[in-house]
């Protein structure tokens, strides 16, 4: 096991650690919206938007960590 | 903006298929305005793309043999590498997953490759055509966990481990789910039209040689962002195929 992960996913691990960088922002980037657009539905003006801006937060460093806990093992 | 200017070849795509296709959308009530100017860039190349990728792929495989000839072998070549990917990160059930996987991959990797060719542009330099492909994704996977799991048990992975705190890792889950579209799309997106962009402004500085070392790294960069996607597409049907192993 330890030769071949070794050897071979050092690529993969490149593009897989560099996926991570758009993860937090994309993530805020989605709950902002969600947030706007519930705004908009029920016409709750700043609430949904706070909430959601937190809960995009939460939720991209929830996807950090969990992206990076596979790493963790190796250091 | 000033560096945008219509190519040649969308042009004579236009002038052929632009009033007819209008035609056939004024069928469905969709007035068009300007039939010379309809089909957008970015389709006509996608169209190009594909065209291209039939015609070589069929060509290449019309004659199957156990001992292959020097095409067939680059493209089982081509395809053993997606294979060899999938069963990597997905396990030995994720050959099934290859035909999707591998078209994407393939599309985005000739549609980056194809904005280097002079007179034509890349269709991922558009947000439409990368948020495109990042949907095709998006759905497959959901679908291909469902099946795979069950609606029920695949719905029970959005709301946690704990049950008490189920309705707030509800939004969280749907969220970076969401997210998932955004960063495939924008990160493709972003890097392409980056490359593009780069050229256009090195060529209109020094129009000879200068824009050489960018466009080989640009080769380099169609490269590494047709794999990140497929990479992480691998990841995200792995993730949603697999049992029970990704919440523990």
């Amino acid at each position: 096991m330890n030769d071949e992960s070794t050897e071979k996913p050092k690529f993969r691990r490149v593009a897989e650690l560099s996926s991570l960088g758009l993860m937090l922002p994309s993530s805020i980037a989605v709950g902002l919206f969600f947030g706007y657009q519930l705004d908009k539905l029920f016409n709750s003006h700043p609430w949904m938007l706070l909430i959601f801006l937190l809960l995009g937060i939460a939720s991209g460093f929830i996807s950090l960590f969990r992206g990076l806990k596979k790493y963790s093992k190796d250091l | 903006m000033e560096l945008e200017h219509n190519l040649a070849i969308v042009d004579l795509f236009n002038r052929a298929f632009g009033k007819p296709l209008a035609a056939f959308f004024g069928l469905f009530g969709i007035h068009v305005h300007d039939p010379n100017h309809f089909v957008p860039d970015y389709i006509v190349m996608s169209l190009i793309v594909a065209v291209l990728l039939i015609l070589i792929f069929s060509l290449a495989t019309r004659k199957i043999q156990v001992i292959p000839s020097s095409g067939q072998s680059v493209l089982e070549l081509i395809v053993q590498a997606f294979e060899s990917q999938l069963t990597e990160i997905v396990g030995e059930e994720g050959r099934k997953f290859l035909p999707l996987v591998a078209t994407v991959g393939i599309f985005i990797f000739a549609a980056n490759l194809i904005g280097l060719v002079p007179g034509m542009m890349s269709p991922t330099s558009k947000l439409n055509v990368t948020v495109a492909c990042a949907l095709v994704v998006f759905f497959y996977y959901h679908w291909q966990g469902i099946k795979s799991q069950g609606p029920g048990r695949y719905l029970k992975h959005f709301f946690g481990p704990i049950p008490a705190l189920a309705p707030l890792m509800l939004p969280i889950e749907i969220i970076s789910h969401f997210s998932r579209i955004v960063s495939l799309s924008v990160r493709l997106f972003g890097n392409i039209f980056a490359e593009e962009l780069l050229i256009v402004v090195m060529l209109s500085i020094i129009p000879f040689f200068l824009p050489l070392p960018f466009m080989a790294i640009a080769i380099f960069t169609s490269l590494i962002q047709a794999f990140v996607f497929v990479l992480l597409s691998c990841i995200y049907i792995a993730g949603a195929v697999a049992h029970e192993e990704e919440h523990s």
